[in-house]
This record gives C-alpha cells, structure tokens and sequence, in this order.
C-alpha cells in the first residue's frame, strides 16, 4: 500500500509517495492509491478525535492516554493497519504518514485540521520513537477495551510503555489479568501501586517471572490459561504490593485516632 | 511437524527443555529474513516529490541542496498535469494520464541528473546509467538510447552547439519513455 508522506517547508507543503512495491519510480506512479489513502486516513484521525472527546476526564496524563488509546482504536476500526493491500515493510511508512498528517494537521485537500496535532505528543523529537510509541503502542492498547486498559496501567502511558517494553509481558492475557489483578485491591492500593515509580517494580518482576530470552523463556504467558496466568502473577505480584502499598495503610495513616 | 512462512524482519526461536519441571537446557537462534535486493527501490537516482501549489512553478525542478541526494520536484498545480486523469499506472503496455507526466519529467531528469558531473569531466553516471541492459527493455533500442546519450554527453558544454545539445536531450527523453513503456 504506496502511503504518502506531507512535508512543510517555508510554508510550501509538499509530498512523496513511499512503497515497497517494485518498478514504481520511487513510488510516483502510485500516488493515486496514495491519496486514496491519505483520505482514508483523515477518516480515521476524525474518529480518533471524536473517540477521545467522548471521554470526560481532567487529569492531563490520564487525558493522553485515552489520545493514545482513542487513536489505536480508531486505527483498528478503519482496517488499515489489517490491508491485505499493506505490504511487508510498509508498516513504518504507514505510521510515519499518519505521524507527519497530525503534526502538519494538514488533510487530504491540503487544508488545515488543528485538532489532529493534539492527538501526536509535540515534545518528541525523533520520528521514530513518536511513530513506534504513539501508533504501534495505541493499537496495542485498543486491544482491550477503555476500562480495562486505564485498570491495567492506572491510565499512565509511562506504565503502559514499561510493559509494551517487555516483549514477552506484552500479551493481552498478561494484561487482563494484571487490570483483574488492580481490580481487586482496595483504591488507596491501586492509586499507589500504578504511580510510576511503582508501577516499574511490578513490570521489571513480572518480565524476570516471564523472561524474554534465555532460561524459561520458552514458556510464555500466552501458554497459560486465564486461571493459571493470574495465580501466577499474584505470586509475583502480592509480596511487592504487600511492600510498597500495604492493605488499609492509608486509612491508617488518615486516621488521627489511629495513634500513629 | 508443522511449517510457517516467516515475513522479513528478524525472527528469533527458543526452546527450553525440562525435567520434572525445571528448565534444564535451552537454546536460540536468530533468523533475519530479507527482502529480495533485486526489489530495492532505488531508482531513478533522486527523489520525487509533488509541491502543492496552484502558483506558477517550472514544470519540474531539482534541489540540489545536498550534493547526495538530490530532489526532482514538480508542483500538483501545473496545468497540464491538472488536466489529466489520475487512473491506473496504465491499462494497456501505453503510459496514460498523470503516469505519464511524471515519468516524462523523470527522464528529463535523469538526463540533467547524468549530465550535471559531466561539465566537471565526470561520466560516472553515465557508465552507471548504462552499465547493462535493464530487465524487459529491447536491446537494440537501448543500446540507441545509449550511443545518443553518449551523443549528448560529447556535446555537453559546447555553448556553440546548444540547439542540438537541446535536441538531443529531446530524443534521449523520449527514447527512455518508450524504454519504460516496453517494461515487463
């Protein structure tokens, strides 16, 4: 699927066409099924705009993570991504399109459209790492639904990423059954166990119970059932937060009559 | 035994074994699948890149800014190439529509693209160019293509001959063009 990539440069937008495909003139001959895409594309980030604003939260980091959630959702639904139109290696240029469209905002047609630059983070200096990170993770994200992913990762891109990380973590069961896992502790817990500098204990144990490379590493959590994944992560799990967030510590220290 | 077919990237295999439940011996190997290099995609030996503009532009030009990478640029707002069809990159073996006009602007500027170092008495690009007959195209019009090229490139510089420098590359364009139409 040849994607086209927008330019800005001294106010002149610009484009080229990238493909895999052979005999093409460096994708120029097929800049028709090009645009065909880039108009396909501003369907989708309308949508992911529209998906995003129907969520209601004011925490700004709880806000871009629902962005992010909101656009690979909104990938996934527009069936791009699925193409059997969409060659191998031609992923990294469908994102590195999308990428470029929310940071011009610029459609299709050529005009304006302010709202899909909210959608991209702008502090991210190098392309690679905001296409892989903003797109590849958000498609991840969407593989469950809203809820259940804020469960997972405390609404945190930061958690989030620690676990897409991990290769072998990365499964939706392991994440399911960590938002089950959330679920079941008392609020104060959950609220301390997914602040980042907390949240990373339990990814790093959970990445040296499920080893991506070496030693037991043949195993992986997709081999489980839903039952024996999650016995197993709360044997990995509990004794940290038994550490870290200890059962009624807050109601303990919130309470003057307590004695502490 | 069960077979898969792997997409290129890099793929890794492991395999543990265990015994009574521990893992006793493990082993991996690294598998990186390519893509056939016969595919690569790097021709013609410039980018291309459409400029949106109804303004008056040249129908096409290059950037030269960066001596390794050069730019043919040709802007969507130019007449002629607002008055054609964008269809399919041909239906029959004829290039049609806006197919057409950009590979007419490319064979432009592979010739200046070929030319340009020849001023300096650099004919690299020219044996790189013509180094060896390209798959599909019939070797007696390309080796035309190549003596006029070789014409041309003879002529470079000749500020005395520049009307049949002018000529020339007329030819050699359109020469290219029904190289690229014979293509498989």
């Amino acid at each position: 699927m040849p994607v086209k990539i927008w330019n800005r440069a001294d106010s002149t937008l610009s484009s080229v066409v990238e493909t895999v495909r052979p005999a093409s003139l460096r994708g120029e001959l097929f800049r028709a099924e090009a645009e065909a895409l880039d108009r396909e594309i501003d369907e989708m980030l309308d949508r992911a705009v529209a998906l995003a604003a129907d969520v209601k939260t004011a925490e700004a980091e709880q806000r871009a993570f629902v962005k992010r959630w909101a656009v690979g959702r909104a990938l996934m639904e527009s069936g791009l991504v699925q193409s059997k139109h969409l060659d191998p290696g031609e992923q990294m240029s469908l994102w590195q399109a999308i990428a470029r469209k929310c940071r011009l905002g610029v459609r299709a047609d050529g005009s304006s459209e302010k709202a899909w630059q909210e959608l991209t983070p702008n502090r991210e200096p190098d392309p690679t790492r905001l296409e892989r990170d903003v797109f590849a993770v958000g498609l991840w994200l969407q593989e469950q639904e809203l809820a259940t992913a804020m469960m997972a990762f405390g609404g945190s891109r930061t958690n989030a990423r620690e676990i897409y990380r991990r290769g072998a973590i990365r499964t939706k069961n392991v994440r399911d059954v960590l938002a089950r896992w959330f679920e079941e502790l008392e609020p104060s817990q959950r609220l301390t166990l997914t602040k980042p500098g907390n949240f990373l204990p339990l990814a790093r144990a959970l990445a040296t119970r499920f080893p991506g490379r070496g030693p037991g590493s043949a195993k992986r959590p997709v081999h489980y059932s839903d039952e024996d994944l999650y016995a197993e992560i709360c044997k990995v799990l509990d004794p940290i937060a038994d550490e870290l967030a200890p059962s009624g510590a807050e109601s303990a220290i919130e309470n003057p009559k307590s004695g502490r | 035994m069960q077979s898969v077919a792997l997409p290129p990237g890099r793929h890794t295999l492991r395999a543990d074994l265990y015994l009574s439940g521990d893992v006793v011996a493990h082993a991996s190997r690294t598998l990186d699948i390519e893509v056939d290099p016969a595919q690569s995609q790097d021709w013609p030996p410039f980018r291309i890149e459409q400029i949106s503009s109804d303004d008056p532009h040249p129908r096409w030009q290059f950037d030269k800014s960066d001596p390794t990478s050069w730019v043919l640029r040709y802007p969507s707002g130019y007449p002629l190439y607002r008055a054609l069809d964008t269809g399919p990159v041909r239906t029959t073996q004829r290039l049609s529509g806006v197919s057409a006009f950009v590979v007419d602007v490319c064979a432009e500027g592979i010739i200046e693209w070929v030319m340009d170092p020849v001023d300096e008495g650099d004919l690299s690009r020219l044996d790189d160019l013509l180094s060896g007959t390209p798959a599909g195209a019939n070797p007696d019009r390309w080796e035309n293509y190549s003596d006029k090229m070789h014409e041309l490139a003879a002529l470079r510089g000749y500020t005395g001959h520049l009307d049949e420098y002018n000529r020339l590359a007329r030819d050699c364009a359109s020469r290219s063009l029904s190289l690229f139409e014979e293509r498989d």
